[in-house]
């Protein structure tokens, strides 16, 4: 492909930077389709070459005919290619395609100043890799292409053949029925790009929308899902339920319980609070707050208060009856060490009451164990 | 249990045992110049406040917009308090007086609240949460995540040292 283009460079700079793009593009194909397509390039940056080059190189080739088209179905790109090609069968039209490819060439430069970018092909390279094959189909150096083909029917009508002409029918009518939409999709193609540099992570699949608005909005319903499924981990009994209003009201449901449950227990603590706080104030007046921390349960173990009601856990309060019972209480001096051994594993004292009531044996079994 | 909750646990007791002593200490002269239910009543409201703020400093400070509006809402309430408006619990309703500007005041809150107020499940999430009326739908999920971790913790907290009192008495 190289040695076929390096002479077309010498000749007219632009055909040489259509023949690269048509390199490039039959590379792009080759990834999207399984059929190899080196001949198609080579044949288009034949036709790039100036018309008496190309009519030597065109005599030796023969063998690549086919196989180009064959690809006709399926690009039409390709279609700008293999149309010209078929030209060659007859030996006698060998000049004619060699004028169609000056042809081609002017129709390149033509593009070239309408697009102010460079060959239509270099338009639609980008689009290629990173959208699937469906909009191969749609781009936009179809729109040229069947110009080109219409054209040169209307110019050389002994060289159209009747497949070529409904070939050429169809490539219109396609196109007809793609240019409506065709200005959206570059458009939208753009925006697209634009948007996704804010949202890396929000890729719009086939069929989904891709203007900036429905991007944020995906972007938004996937963060409002990833944290309803941090919620429905967190909510027991959450996880069986399907439907965001089921789970929700779950949610709504545990919140309200869980604050009726603080009021509950501030009012229990308040009903209970005011018969141990000069206790509290007088033992733990000395102490720092975290040590206070530590041996707060420690501290208020030993008092007895007979007249309170007992709430709820009659089981741990019995346990620890039974316990200080059993083990010999020390008097005032006694505290001080066990403090010191509180201190060290503050999680020991109060910590282990959320657990369970067993802890509390434990606790005293602890006790025990250093006296 | 996670170490982060086993921490977030600690730290909560001990600012939540240490907002107790320190309320129960002054305490002690003016209850008895009360009913003993309303005294409870009152007790109860500032536990449960003190819970609250004791565990908005412990999760986050003012990292997250729930606890930021918590511990705002306990500034204004102190403020209040400071300033020597009694709220309206203290006063037996007997001798409550409501002056024209205040109802008026509280008639325009309540319209406002009305009016902000969304109808719907995320509507009552709103409501629930603290400061959960002015977020975005994914961010007050995410509040209410965090805010449900809390309470739970705070929940089991109380929930020890209620135990613990009642049953050491």
């Amino acid at each position: 492909m190289e040695p076929l283009s390096g002479p077309g460079a010498r000749s007219s700079p632009t055909a040489d930077e259509t023949a690269l793009d048509s390199v490039q593009f039959g590379e792009d194909i080759r990834h999207l389709i399984s059929v190899p397509t080196e001949n198609a390039s080579s044949f288009t940056a034949l036709l790039e070459l100036p018309p008496n080059q190309a009519v030597e190189l065109l005599h030796s080739p023969e063998s690549t005919r086919p196989d180009s088209s064959q690809q006709q179905q399926y690009q039409p790109p390709q279609h700008f290619n293999a149309g010209l090609l078929t030209f060659p069968t007859n030996a006698a039209l060998i000049e004619r395609a060699a004028k169609f490819s000056v042809f081609a060439a002017e129709e390149d430069l033509n593009n070239n100043n309408n697009n102010g970018i460079g060959s239509p092909e270099t338009n639609s390279a980008p689009s290629n890799s990173s959208a699937g094959l469906h909009k191969v189909v749609k781009t936009e150096p179809a729109e040229p292409v069947a110009y080109l083909n219409s054209s040169s029917v209307a110019s050389d009508p002994t060289v159209a053949t009747k497949d070529e002409n409904q070939r050429t029918n169809n490539k219109r009518k396609e196109r007809e029925k793609k240019g409506k939409g065709f200005s959206k999709k570059s458009k939208s193609a753009a925006n697209e790009n634009a948007e996704q540099l804010p949202y890396v992570h929000v890729r719009a699949r086939r069929g989904q929308a891709t203007d900036s608005h429905s991007l944020a909005e995906r972007a938004r319903r996937e963060k409002i899902n990833a944290r309803m499924k941090l919620l429905q981990e967190l909510v027991p009994g959450c996880n069986k339920i399907s439907g965001t209003a089921l789970v929700l009201d779950e949610i709504i449901n545990h919140v309200q319980s869980l604050q009726r449950q603080v009021e509950v227990l501030s009012m229990k603590l308040a009903a209970v609070n005011p018969r141990i706080d000069f206790n509290l104030d007088n033992m733990l007046a000395a102490e720092s707050g975290s040590l206070m921390d530590s041996n707060f349960p420690a501290v208020m173990m030993p008092i007895m208060w007979p007249e309170v009601q007992p709430n709820g856990s009659r089981q741990q309060y019995h346990q620890q009856q039974w316990n200080f019972d059993v083990v010999p209480q020390p008097a005032g001096g006694g505290w001080g060490r066990e403090d010191g051994h509180n201190f060290i594993t503050p999680e020991n004292s109060l910590l282990s009451y959320v657990s369970s009531a067993n802890s509390a044996s434990l606790n005293s079994s602890q006790l025990k164990m250093e006296l | 249990m996670s170490a982060t909750t086993q921490q977030l646990e600690r730290n909560f007791t001990h600012r939540f045992l240490t907002s107790l002593r320190r309320m129960n200490s002054p305490d002690s002269k003016t209850t008895t110049t009360h009913a003993a239910g309303l005294v409870i009543r009152r007790r109860s409201l500032r536990i449960k406040r003190a819970a609250y703020s004791s565990m908005a400093r412990a999760a986050a400070g003012s990292h997250r917009a729930w606890t930021r509006a918590v511990l705002s809402r306990t500034r204004s309430q102190r403020r209040r308090q400071q300033h020597g408006v009694r709220p309206n619990y203290i006063i037996p309703p007997s001798q409550r007086r409501k002056s024209v500007k205040r109802a008026a005041k509280l008639k325009k809150k309540t319209k406002k609240k009305s009016v902000v107020r969304r109808l719907g499940r995320a509507g009552k999430l709103r409501e629930l949460v603290p400061g959960g009326s002015r977020m975005e739908m994914g961010q007050l999920l995410e509040e209410t995540a965090h805010y449900v971790q809390c309470l739970a913790v705070q929940v089991r907290v109380m929930q020890a040292v209620a135990d613990h009192f009642s049953s050491s008495m």
